[in-house]
């Protein structure tokens, strides 16, 4: 071929990759203005949503505000078909999924909690790469301590309860090159020291493995533990109650009937939009008998807190009451152990981070008078490191 | 905002584009354009700070007149002198600051018992010591005489604030580009170089920079007692990858977008990891910065023609002044002043004995030097980059049980890595002159076009569509080079 047939073929290659250029960096207006939006089972939380549009000063002021605050680089088009793809390449073709990630991949389709946020990392505590100082457990005990006998010249019981992390019961499908560094973890630093002050703590862990021996204690896609595992928990919260009150009967297993069906939506697959490809069934524990506890009507979350203040009751006035500080993994907990308490008041305080120790809602306590408080952690955040401004009692 | 980003990616630039290519008529009109679009990338970013860039624009506009109009009566070195220290001033005012603050506390006030002065924090307007330093290389060139002064204020501004190289370079010189500002065109040609400019640069800064980024910001977040010699010189390895691809990524995009818009700026790197010495080292990197402090601090203090004492303490001092400008802290002053002190050795019979040395270990030489300056480049402070020196010299207190090399490295970071180690080397250079070589013997359409439409149909949108999935997906993106 001549020169100049050359020289032309070139000057078309030219046109062709300045169009196809042109046309790519088009293409994310064009689906916006198109309204094309494929569904891409991708979870996520819309931390800088764009207000409603008037021609006002103040709110033209907020929309230039969000769109300079990466606005549109979390709203351009096909954007989550992207994140999709780039997921499939890095965790399904590359194998790629690191404990700095928000979920890390484990074997066998496993998927682990781990870059919760800047500051927790859940498979770096499970490695324990920092175990907690003297004066950190020192610090946290002294929170316990206070909380404890505040409650007890109030002539109110104090448990707290710990439901562990994922991969403290399923480690074995954490990639073996994630090795851990030390025999104990601080969970174990925790309970001892607790223990070692005189506060009562239920550590869940084994309770959990028995579930696990037995059956499905945590879903493999999400990071909680089923209905099946809540139950093994709620046995050993209920004999531990007996303590305290000698009438409460934990519920034999028989009560209920064990089933599963699918549909499953792990929360751990849809952050890493693949849901569709993770798949897993529900647990589910269908009680034998008619429920006597109901759920009454609540009230709006107050300043600090996650959700409505649920109550539950049951007719039954003798039994004793309770406030239960919670977080995400009491919720299978509550249709098993409402049963056993006339009134059960439950608040979803902030967890622990890396500024604030999570509430304690003493006036919430003050009003309800219950016999019990039961303060509820997951692991990781009962084993963070005290935040510097960690105070003996939410001022 | 930056280039590799949606909001310039998939809005700004098409807009812009748009504009430019269909909406502006004349010269005259498309740089009114890419002004007023400098200056919002410019705001987008930096707000009200743009103020800061406007003052400097109004004022060396004025400084340039005043240096020319001196040139009739006077050598005009008053007028020159105020006019950089005009420029000097802001620079220090905006960057150093506190760090002169902080030091004046540390040595000065509280050892005397004084009460510590308090100015607060100084904002740092992204690029400002690179229109600072375009500035000074405009008023220079007057001086010279090598140029006259732009009698445009809006010409002028778009020297300065040209967006492509506006908050990361290159530094451009205002005589390298005067004529453009007044004369361009783009062929298709041109434009399409431009196109794959751009890609190959956004393909170094997020599918290799971006990854690699992330094991080393791990490894450097390592506490100093558990950090053990592989697993630090594995940090360090990353990052000079990281480094290398993430700047010279930006200025193969910087590059590429000033080719799109009839603009053609010098190159800034030339594959430095090859370098047989750190004087070559530096002849290939960042070779805007270095060349102009050989052309405005380096030369004017008399260069090599001195007395060998005279030339070290010269090159010591254009260095430590060289760190300083990368950022306001001993550790880059302290990267600054290791680099003057190689180029000082090399100027020794060291130097002569290193030329004359086997190629391996000369080449060992250099990457020793250089990554152990990294060190100091990316360490917080100086107890964490002495931590990390003692952990690469066998001397750190880890023990590998809490990090250990495994833990920093999958299949794509495996992956990428020997692409950035094979892409540190010259080898797509070498590729092209073969193909020309082969082109030119044969004349055959597979070594013209054809490799052409590989290239620029097949890989570059790969590399485009790659990137474009990374961006949605990741949000570790700032430049590294953004802080100076």
């Amino acid at each position: 071929m001549g020169n100049t047939a050359n020289s032309r073929a070139s000057r078309i290659v030219a046109v062709m990759v300045s169009i196809v250029f042109i046309g790519a960096i088009l293409v994310p207006v064009t689906a916006n203005i198109l309204k094309i939006n494929p569904e891409v089972p991708l979870q996520e939380s819309d931390t800088n949503p764009m207000p409603s549009f008037s021609m006002d000063f103040p709110t033209v002021g907020q929309v230039i505000y969000k769109l300079r605050r990466n606005w549109l680089d979390r709203n351009f088009g096909l954007r989550r078909v992207l994140v999709r793809w780039e997921q499939l390449l890095d965790v399904r073709v590359l194998k790629a999924s690191m404990p700095w990630d928000p979920v890390l991949a484990g074997n066998d389709d496993w998927l682990y909690l781990a870059q919760e946020n800047p500051q927790l990392n859940v498979v770096n505590d499970w490695r324990v790469t920092v175990p907690l100082t003297p004066g950190q457990l020192d610090i946290w005990v002294n929170i316990f301590r206070t909380r404890r006998d505040w409650l007890a010249e109030k002539g109110i019981r104090y448990m707290v309860v710990v439901a562990p992390n994922k991969v403290s019961i399923y480690p074995d499908y954490i990639p073996k090159r994630f090795t851990k560094a030390r025999p104990f973890n601080k969970m174990d630093q925790m309970v001892q020291a607790l223990t070692s002050a005189g506060i009562d703590v239920v550590d869940l862990r084994p309770a959990l493995r028995e579930a696990r021996a037995n059956g499905t204690a945590f879903y493999r896609t999400d990071s909680h533990w089923t209905p099946f595992g809540a139950f093994f928990a709620y046995q050993e919260i209920a004999s531990r109650l007996q303590k305290y009150f000698p009438n409460l009967k934990p519920a034999p297993l028989s009560d209920y009937a064990v089933g599963e069906r699918p549909g499953l939506k792990g929360g751990l697959a849809g952050m890493i939009a693949m849901s569709d490809i993770y798949t897993e069934n529900v647990v589910t524990m269908e009680p034998l008998s008619p429920r006597k506890a109901r759920e009454t009507t609540g009230r709006e979350a107050g300043l600090n807190e996650f959700q409505p203040l649920s109550i539950y009751e049951n007719e039954d006035a003798s039994l004793p009451r309770t406030v239960v500080l919670r977080d995400s993994f009491v919720h299978e907990v509550i249709p098993f152990l409402a049963e056993h308490f006339s009134r059960m008041v439950f608040v979803w305080p902030f967890p622990t981070d890396a500024v604030h120790v999570r509430g304690f809602k003493p006036q919430i306590i003050l009003d309800e008078k219950p016999d019990i408080v039961i303060d509820e952690f997951v692991e990781r955040y009962f084993t963070q490191p005290p935040p510097p401004s960690a105070l003996p009692m939410e001022q | 905002m930056v280039f590799s980003s949606a909001s310039f990616l998939f809005y700004f630039l098409p807009l812009v584009l748009l504009l430019y290519y269909v909406g502006a008529s004349t010269l005259k009109i498309r740089n009114t354009l890419l002004l007023a679009a400098s200056f919002v990338f410019y705001a987008w970013g930096e707000g009200a700070y743009t103020i800061v860039m406007a003052i400097s624009i109004l004022a060396n506009f004025w400084f340039g007149l005043w240096v020319h109009n001196a040139h009739r009566t006077s050598s005009a070195k008053l007028q020159i002198g105020l006019a950089i220290a005009f420029n000097i001033t802001l620079l220090v005012v905006f960057k150093y600051t506190n760090f002169i603050v902080d030091n004046l506390n540390h040595f000065g006030v509280i050892p005397l018992g004084l009460q510590p002065i308090d100015v607060g924090k100084v904002h740092l307007p992204i690029g400002v010591s690179f229109f600072t330093f375009h500035c000074i290389s405009y008023l220079m060139d007057i001086y010279r005489r090598q140029t006259p002064p732009n009698a445009s204020l809006g010409q002028l501004a778009l020297y300065i604030a040209l967006f492509p190289q506006l908050v990361a370079g290159p530094i451009v010189r205002y005589k390298d580009i005067a004529s453009q500002l007044s004369g361009r065109t783009v062929t298709v040609e041109r434009f399409a170089y431009g196109v794959q400019r751009f890609v190959t640069g956004l393909g170094k800064k997020v599918l290799i920079a971006n990854v690699v980024a992330l094991p080393a910001d791990k490894i450097f977040a390592v506490p100093a007692d558990q950090l053990t010699t592989s697993v630090a010189w594995l940090g360090v390895l990353y990052y000079t990858l990281q480094i290398y691809f993430d700047f010279s990524g930006y200025s193969d995009m910087a590059i590429g977008l000033a080719h799109m818009f009839g603009f053609k700026f010098l190159e800034n790197f030339n594959y430095p990891y090859i370098s047989r010495n750190i004087r070559e080292f530096w002849r290939r990197w960042h070779i805007s910065l270095s060349t102009w402090y050989r052309d405005y601090l380096y030369i004017p203090l008399g260069g090599n023609r001195c007395s060998n004492a005279r030339v070290t303490f010269n090159l010591v001092l254009v260095f430590f002044l060289c760190g300083l400008w990368h950022g306001a802290s001993w550790s880059f002053i302290i990267w600054g002043l290791f680099h003057g002190f190689f180029l000082g050795l090399e100027r020794t019979r060291f130097g002569a004995w290193m030329d004359k040395a086997w190629s391996p270990l000369a080449h060992a030489y250099t990457m020793l030097v250089v990554m152990v300056g990294w060190v100091f480049f990316r360490a917080e402070n100086l107890d964490q980059a002495t931590a990390f020196l003692k952990a690469m010299a066998g001397l750190g207190t880890g023990t590998g049980m809490e990090w250990h090399p495994g833990l920093f490295i999958n299949p794509k970071v495996a992956i990428v890595l020997v692409l950035a180690v094979v892409g540190s080397a010259p080898v797509i250079p070498w590729l092209a002159a073969w193909r020309t070589r082969m082109l030119e013997r044969t004349g055959s359409f597979f070594y013209g076009p054809f490799v052409d439409a590989l290239t620029g149909l097949v890989a570059m949108p790969s590399i485009l569509l790659l990137s474009c999935m990374a961006l949605a997906s990741g949000t570790h993106n700032p430049f590294i080079y953004f802080q100076f």
